[in-house]
């Protein structure tokens, strides 16, 4: 849910909707066709910006799979999701959804998997790329702020004691 | 890419994200959590007064009792957890990678506020595990304390372990907040191995200090 229209309506509660208020939500509704498109975007060049991103990986990791079983078609599978993440959370003009519904778990599996920040950053800045060469320049300007989360917490995860990479 | 269309969907995103972890039913007075589990709410004064009451009635074995029903707890927490999540993700918990049972069991305890949790598998081999807890359950509310407060926890952890493990395991607190440490923390192993732990503990053995004398001794 959209945080600043929850925050509006606990702060308004026992009373009438302010004017402020009220252009505040409407110009969100009025932004959702927008979003929409933005998001029907992006899922129509999904796949080969995600595969781009495994091919751009392979190449500067080329002994990841011997540390992890089936490990490029995990990572394809964990940057579709995070990538569908960042979408939804565009949509719904909500930048805390991400981290509490994916981000913060998936640090923590990516840590344990002997990740290293190194990895992730070059990971989902190579998926922000993506994004940003194969959608309009204000496609991308909606969805830069959710993806530069996906880099800011994954690529923040401690040193492994071990790098699996 | 090959291969994804058969991989299981065990993806849907953190199980635990807040929004969708618990539901209140304010009419009936009833919260539950999104996999229909009844949960309750336990304050610190509870938590104060729950012990408070224990030491006043058992004397030195409060630390005991507490620690029985931390295990008792933990054993049907992980029974239940492990439904939830194999249910969550369509997967069996026990064919999760280590990874991932550690990710979900990291949400787990933040999101129950247990505190947060970090696992060193590193003397996995020695057949220790090691826990560090930041703002863990009674280290922070605690004003005053002679030695470990965290009896439930370590019960809770032993619990947890012994069901996932398939053998009876014991959890021994080593470090604790009110000592000023960062964090409370604990060693996992076979109940034999960690006999003396309470006691280097009491005699000012450090966490560290432990942990290497326990990789000597061999169960």
């Amino acid at each position: 849910m959209n945080t600043e229209i929850e925050n509006i309506i606990r702060d308004s509660e026992c009373r009438y909707l302010e004017e402020g208020e009220q252009k505040k939500i409407l110009a969100y509704t009025a932004s959702l066709p927008a979003r929409f498109r933005a998001a029907a975007a992006v899922e129509a060049r999904e796949e080969v910006v995600i595969r781009g991103v495994g091919e751009q990986m392979r190449r500067l990791y080329p002994n990841f799979e011997r540390y992890h079983a089936k490990g490029w078609e995990k990572c394809h599978r964990d940057i579709q999701i995070s990538l569908r993440f960042t979408v939804q959370a565009m949509v719904w003009n909500n930048l805390e959804m991400q981290e509490d519904k994916l981000l913060t778990w998936l640090a923590s599996i990516l840590a344990s998997s002997g990740f290293t920040p190194k990895f992730n950053r070059e990971t989902y800045t190579l998926l922000r790329d993506g994004i940003k060469a194969n959608v309009s320049q204000e496609i991308y300007a909606m969805l830069e702020p959710y993806l530069a989360k996906n880099i800011d917490i994954l690529g923040n995860i401690p040193e492994p004691a071990m790098a699996l990479v | 890419m090959a291969g994804i269309a058969q991989m299981p969907s065990m993806f849907r995103g953190n199980f635990f994200n807040e929004k969708d972890w618990l539901k209140t039913n304010v009419k009936r007075g009833v919260t539950r959590n999104r996999a229909g589990t009844r949960m309750l709410s336990l304050s610190s004064d509870f938590l104060i007064g729950l012990r408070n009451a224990l030491q006043f009635e058992c004397g030195k074995a409060a630390d005991a009792v507490l620690h029985t029903a931390g295990k008792k707890w933990g054993l049907q927490f992980a029974i239940r957890l492990e439904k939830e999540l194999s249910d969550f993700y369509g997967y069996a918990l026990s064919s999760f990678s280590l990874a991932v049972f550690e990710g979900c069991l990291i949400e787990a305890f933040s999101h129950h506020g247990w505190g947060r949790l970090k696992l060193d598998i590193s003397k996995q081999d020695k057949g220790l595990i090691i826990f560090c807890v930041t703002n863990p359950i009674y280290g922070t509310i605690v004003d005053k304390a002679e030695g470990p407060v965290e009896s439930l926890l370590s019960g809770i952890i032993a619990g947890i372990f012994s069901h996932y493990s398939g053998q009876d395991l014991e959890c021994e607190q080593t470090q604790c907040i009110t000592t000023g440490a960062a964090d409370a923390r604990f060693v996992l192993s076979l109940p034999s191995r960690l006999e003396d732990v309470p006691t280097w503990v009491k005699a000012g053995k450090n966490h560290d200090a432990i942990v290497a004398a326990l990789c000597e001794v061999r169960g």
